[in-house]
């Protein structure tokens, strides 16, 4: 009993003593800037469109520049600019999984219109291949018919 | 016209099926995203916005008090937006610059950095408006600047490099890019399997007077 009580004891001293060691705001928003980076290159790497990608930049840029209205030390109202940029971050994460949907689909669509239009194009090629052997036979028949057999 | 019986139709099939073979292939090699060589192009250019009139009468010996416009240029070449970090560093003559073999960065202290999201085969310029608001010199002949301004911001310089008589200070400009590996800036870029680093320097005079 007494030894359990110890232990007890012992552990809730440890805790105590050792919090859990809890991350920073900077490096939480280090990570969600990360994530939101792995999104927006998704988005691209999906075919998203220059203007696409422009839209995206100018939202993370405007994270930046939040992130320097945090850092100025004349600032004393830190605490909106920062829920602002995890708003900001927020709402940039969330076009680029949209624009990545459609860049995604768009990119599908284009490839599988290439892939018809190349079948398209040696069908048609076949159909020209296929005429011009015809007509060249016919021409080669009436050369043939043209011949006169004459006697020496 | 020609009718197409069964017969054709299966001695076309052949011909039929060596052009899509060809068109498909032509096809998949035009969609598929060929492999880049991936680089940034970093430079500086004067007042004017060209390669030239970096200094106020093409002299380097630099008043206090006197502005000087310069415009740090990157082109993305990565084939992917880039996060990057102008980092501009004072340095002296003996401060050891960046290390293109070891891609080591220079070890003068930061005076100020520039964060920028760059799209793909884009070009950032950004104004680097600066001007030595005040700086100490020696009986030994030793001078140092104490006070920076870059833009709107003024740098209280604290562990600034300190020149002997005649020596000349330099401006370190170093690229760094955003690692999502490590969530942090690296000082160089991988193109493949090797590793790259761009950076710059520009050199200037410390005057009291007209020089």
């Amino acid at each position: 009993m007494a030894a359990s009580v110890a232990f007890l004891l012992v552990v809730l001293t440890f805790l105590i003593i050792y919090p859990a060691p809890v991350s920073s705001q900077s490096n939480l928003q280090s990570q969600q800037l990360t994530k939101v980076i792995e999104d927006v290159l998704k988005a691209e790497s999906a075919g998203a469109r220059p203007d696409e990608m422009a839209k995206l930049a100018a939202g993370l840029n405007d994270v930046l520049s939040l992130e320097n209205e945090l850092q100025t030390p004349q600032d004393s109202n830190k605490a909106q600019p920062t829920s602002q940029i995890a708003v900001e971050l927020e709402n940039v994460d969330t076009q680029a999984k949209q624009i990545e949907i459609i860049a995604a689909h768009r990119t599908f669509e284009n490839q599988i219109r290439t892939y018809l239009l190349a079948a398209f194009a040696s069908f048609l090629a076949t159909i020209i291949a296929h005429y011009a052997l015809l007509l060249r036979r016919r021409e080669r028949v009436k050369r043939v018919l043209r011949m006169k057999i004459v006697a020496r | 016209m020609v009718k197409l019986n069964f017969r054709r139709l299966r001695r076309l099939l052949p011909v039929f099926l060596t052009f899509l073979i060809l068109f498909e292939t032509v096809a998949i090699i035009a969609t598929t995203p060929k492999p880049r060589t991936r680089f940034f192009e970093f430079y500086v250019l004067g007042a004017n916005g060209s390669a030239a009139d970096y200094y106020p009468n093409n002299s380097s010996f630099i008043q206090t008090g006197q502005p000087i416009t310069w415009f740090l240029a990157v082109i993305n070449r990565m084939s992917s937006m880039q996060f990057i970090d102008i980092r501009v560093r004072l340095a002296n003559q003996s401060l050891t610059a960046p290390n293109d073999t070891t891609l080591s960065p220079s070890s003068a202290p930061v005076v100020a950095d520039f964060e920028r999201f760059i799209q793909n085969n884009q070009t950032l310029k950004v104004p680097f408006i600066w001007q030595v608001q005040n700086f100490t010199t020696t009986s030994q002949g030793s001078s140092r600047i104490v006070q920076l301004q870059i833009g709107n911001v003024t740098y209280s310089l604290q562990n600034a490099p300190t020149c002997v008589t005649s020596c000349s200070f330099r401006f370190i400009f170093e690229l760094w890019t955003w690692s999502l590996e490590s969530s942090q800036f690296q000082f160089a870029w991988w193109n493949g399997n090797e590793q790259q680093i761009a950076w710059l320097q520009l050199w200037f005079r410390l005057t009291p007077g007209v020089p």
